[in-house]
């Protein structure tokens, strides 16, 4: 009992992190349906680019929004460089499937060529702010809680109060009547990246900060968590995806608790696959009808 | 030529004819059939295990306890694992087929078979008993120099031999599939799987058909692979694998059989083995990471530039009388020099530009 | 010939019934308790305005969508709820709003591909079958398909590919495509559009003659002159539901029909 309470805490450390990576993800799936699948090595390369001003002697916490302003730079450069063009060009999800995949790996083995074995840590202090149970919640966790709590309310705003939120949302229910209505789209999607850049860099920064260590293939495992908690809460949708951050957080860490540590991402994985056969629009199903799920 | 070089060069054959039966059996999946299976080389590694299963008897217990940890085990003649193996390969392939072969976007089901990938790659990790788990399995008998009792570079030659026959063997299998109305058949379904089923055809049958097939052969390479080498663990085939096979493919010319065997000898072995004699700059693990580097911008490029690979899918053309016309392997080009039915790539997708 | 085709019970005067379709995505109703029937070697026109559930109902016939109440008989066969490809292997043929030509095959290809039945068609034939049998069914099937093209002026094109052809020349191959399938029901949507209106004629012409031969067309369209010209009758939908049935003439008198294209 103890053992599970302390994971359910864990979980939602994992939680938030995950659904900063998951928002990000989905909101930029939303308005231009491509899986990117580069975006967790953009996490990495903003946990290092963090790391690097960090070891300067700047605060973690700065270091966070420098991560945000780089994973919104980097994400917006791939779209204007690489998938714009394939795009217009009239290239298959197949083709942009694989586009993404081999970015993925430049960017990936890029940041293995620099890293190399090394190991890497941020310097941030875990002080033990209370505890649940046998778990020791740290004020750094605490403070990520926050941060993504935080960054959910401004998503949530910014989608249903701003203007340009509220292009995005038209804009991923349906582009080309969204751009007959005036909606600049090409500016939306630019912006959909920026944002789901930048919220991709903060998972990245906030992933670190939660590991004892890391070093260049941290990533890799979070891919399927993230595509898992996005597919599951409903793709395209910003909500679903925190839906789905909970639930996959909070599941593998309690999976972790009965099974084999080990079998931690296939309980995730295992998720996506079930969801992917039964119900592949997810949860909350928002863009169901709209969008295209089946072959 | 040295015995040294001789050596050197049978192994770097066997390593070809391996990555082309493979490459071969993914290119049927994608090339001809549109199903990307990134699950792909995880029925290699079952063809592997089942081949040394098959091969090393019970476990062993040393002096020192097991040396290692697997299940059951046999000893059975060759070639029989290498048959079983591709059996299980192409069996294994039908309940997983099911999962992953349901009406999904394709991108969808990229995703679908990647989860099964990596599910199967951690749940073999975190199972030791299994087949050896993280360290997988080693000492795996080479099969000629124990039946037959041949000297080392004989078995070596022999192997090589019953390789290149496996190559022929499976050549024959993958171009009749694409010159038979078959072919035709898994193509329509690639470009229009709707318009094929209001024909009356049953995707999911005949997807299924392409799946088994093809995984079967890449357990056939798996078992061929694990019996020269003689060790296999988790680190052969982690995801990054099936990229590497599937470079090649795109690389080479999906749609081609002999461009697939371009794709092969350039990828796979070319250049894993060019690499291979690079010093070691700086420090070791840099060249296998630049490597990886060169591999995804080669697949960015071609993907721009040349999406039909070196040697495109070739147009299938017919006599006066109606037969179909004898097929030049090329398709009628060769690198740069088209005969018209490549169009300069500035244009939204033309028809023959377009391969994904 | 068609395969598969268990025929039910003797000749049926109506080829295709529809029995009370309804068809509803969420909320929306997008049919509503459609009857109809259809006689055998009668082309008939499905009309309307857009948003009038005419695709749909296409789709329903054709095994895409399954209706959230009703029947669709065909030849007595209740085939309502058999997968679409089932429908394809059974005699109903259907091609589709949006291109959907096999753009990385050649012209003469897309012709080719037909059901399977036929020797070549199965994994198990490149096994077992014998060569010999399936080029001589491919070398009839050659011929015939040249000689559809060629009835539209397009068996100098036979080896180019599909997509690089013009709009309405897709649409007339895809129809071709469908009648290499021999269907004895064609469900075409959308036949007519980007269609040189010289061989609009041809087209209407070539389906008349199936008709003759004993096959039977639905077909959606918006170019009421040619259905005038080339149907037996229509069927007018808005909003859902039939409004109309009988002859191109009666149509136009008829004020529903009027007041339902004026306010869409």
């Amino acid at each position: 009992m103890d053992l599970a309470i302390s994971a359910v805490c864990f979980g939602m450390v994992v939680a938030s992190i995950l659904a900063l990576a998951a928002v990000g993800f989905t909101l930029q799936y939303g308005v231009t349906n491509i899986f990117n699948l580069a975006f967790p090595e953009t996490m990495v390369a903003s946990g290092f680019v963090a790391y690097l001003f960090n070891s300067r002697g700047w605060s973690i916490w700065l270091c966070l929004v420098v991560a945000a302003v780089f994973g919104g730079a980097l994400s917006l450069a791939l779209n204007v460089v690489l998938y714009r063009p394939f795009i217009r060009r009239g290239s298959s999800f197949l083709a942009l499937f694989i586009a993404s995949l081999a970015t993925g790996m430049v960017i990936h083995y890029t940041i293995a060529a620099i890293a190399a074995e090394g190991s890497f840590r941020y310097d941030l202090a875990h002080e033990r702010a209370f505890t649940i149970a046998s778990a020791n919640i740290t004020w750094p966790q605490i403070t990520i809680m926050v941060i993504s709590a935080g960054a959910m309310v401004t998503v949530h705003l910014f989608l249903r109060r701003s203007r340009l939120g509220k292009a995005m949302r038209a804009t991923a229910v349906d582009a080309d009547l969204a751009r007959s209505c005036g909606v600049p789209t090409e500016h939306v999607v630019n912006v959909a990246w920026l944002v789901s850049g930048a919220l991709c860099g903060l998972a990245g920064v906030t992933f670190f900060m939660t590991t004892r260590s890391f070093g260049a293939t941290s990533g890799r495992a979070f891919l399927v968590l993230i595509i898992a908690a996005a597919i599951l809460g409903g793709i395209g949708d910003a909500y679903g995806a925190m839906l789905g951050a909970v639930v996959i957080g909070v599941t593998t860490e309690l999976g972790a608790v009965w099974l084999n540590p080990g079998y931690k991402t296939a309980v995730a994985l295992l998720i996506l696959l079930a969801v992917l056969l039964v119900r592949p629009q997810g949860i909350r199903a928002e863009f169901a009808r709209v969008r295209e799920m089946q072959a | 030529m040295s015995a040294e070089v001789q050596f050197y060069l049978v192994i770097l054959l066997v390593y070809g004819c391996v990555a082309l039966i493979s490459c071969w059996g993914l290119d049927l999946q994608f090339g001809d059939t549109g199903i990307l299976n990134f699950a792909f080389i995880v029925f290699q590694a079952v063809g592997a295990y089942t081949a040394a299963l098959l091969t090393l008897g019970p476990v062993e217990t040393g002096v020192f306890g097991k040396m290692q940890e697997y299940f059951w085990g046999a000893d059975l003649p060759f070639p029989v694992p290498v048959l079983v193996a591709a059996g299980v390969g192409a069996l294994l392939s039908v309940p997983i087929g099911f999962v992953a072969l349901r009406r999904l976007r394709s991108d969808y089901q990229a995703v679908a078979m990647l989860a099964v990938s990596l599910i199967a790659t951690t749940m073999m990790v975190a199972s030791p008993g299994f087949v050896g788990g993280q360290l997988g399995l080693y000492a795996i008998p080479q099969p000629f120099e124990d039946s037959f009792a041949l000297s080392s570079t004989e078995a070596t030659w022999a192997y090589l031999g019953f390789c290149i026959a496996c190559v022929a063997v499976v050549g024959w299998i993958v171009v009749r599939i694409s010159r038979a109305p078959l072919g035709r058949t898994l193509r329509a379904i690639r470009e229009h799987p709707d318009a094929a089923a209001a024909l009356g055809i049953n995707l999911t049958a005949v997807r299924m058909g392409a799946f088994v097939v093809g995984n079967a052969l890449a357990a056939l390479s798996g078992a061929l692979l694990i019996q020269f080498i003689g060790a296999y663990s988790t680190n052969d085939w982690l995801f990054p694998e099936t990229f590497i096979l599937l470079a090649a493919v795109i690389i080479g010319g999906s749609g081609n059989k002999f461009g697939v065997m371009l794709g092969v000898l350039l990828l796979p072995v070319g250049l894993s083995e060019a690499v291979r004699y690079l010093p070691s700059i700086i420090r070791p693990g840099l060249i296998h990471q630049l490597q990886f580097i060169v591999l995804g911008m080669m697949i960015l490029a071609f993907l721009w530039f040349r999406p039909t690979g070196l040697c495109p899918e070739r147009r299938r053309r017919f006599d006066v009388d109606g037969r179909a016309r004898p097929s030049l392997a090329f398709g009628g080009t060769w690198l740069g020099l088209q005969r018209g039915s490549l169009k300069r790539t500035r244009r939204p997708a033309d028809a023959s530009a377009e391969v994904l | 010939m068609i395969v598969g085709n268990p025929v039910v019970t003797s000749d049926f005067a109506s080829v295709l019934e529809l029995r009370g379709i309804s068809k509803a995505f969420g909320d929306v109703d997008v049919v509503r308790d459609v009857t109809i029937e259809v006689a055998r070697g009668k082309m008939t026109a499905l009309v309307g305005p857009n948003g009038a559930g005419k695709s749909t109902l296409l789709g329903i016939v054709a095994g895409e969508h399954r209706p959230t109440s009703g029947k669709v008989l065909y030849r007595g066969q209740d085939v309502t709820s058999l997968p679409a490809f089932r429908h394809g292997q059974l005699g109903i043929v259907r091609t589709f709003q949006l291109p959907a030509e096999f753009k990385r095959l050649t012209v003469l290809e897309n012709l080719l591909v037909v059901a399977a039945g036929q020797s070549g068609h199965r994994f198990r034939d490149i096994f077992i079958g014998r060569r010999v049998h399936w080029i001589e069914a491919e070398r009839v099937a050659v011929a015939r398909a040249r000689a559809l093209l060629a009835r539209f002026g397009l068996e100098a094109k036979e080896d180019q590919y599909a997509g690089d052809l013009s709009g309405g020349q897709r649409r007339i191959l895809e129809v071709l495509r469908a009648v290499m399938a021999d269907p004895v029901v064609l469900l075409l949507d959308e036949p007519f559009a980007g269609v040189h209106p010289e061989v609009l004629g041809e087209l209407g012409g070539f389906l008349g003659d199936l008709c003759a031969e004993g096959a039977t067309v639905m077909l959606i369209a918006h170019e009421l002159d040619a259905v005038e010209r080339h149907c037996d009758s229509v069927v007018v939908m808005a909003r859902g539901a039939v409004i109309f049935e009988g002859t191109m003439t009666d149509a136009r008198r008829q004020r529903e029909v009027v007041e339902a294209y004026v306010t869409g």
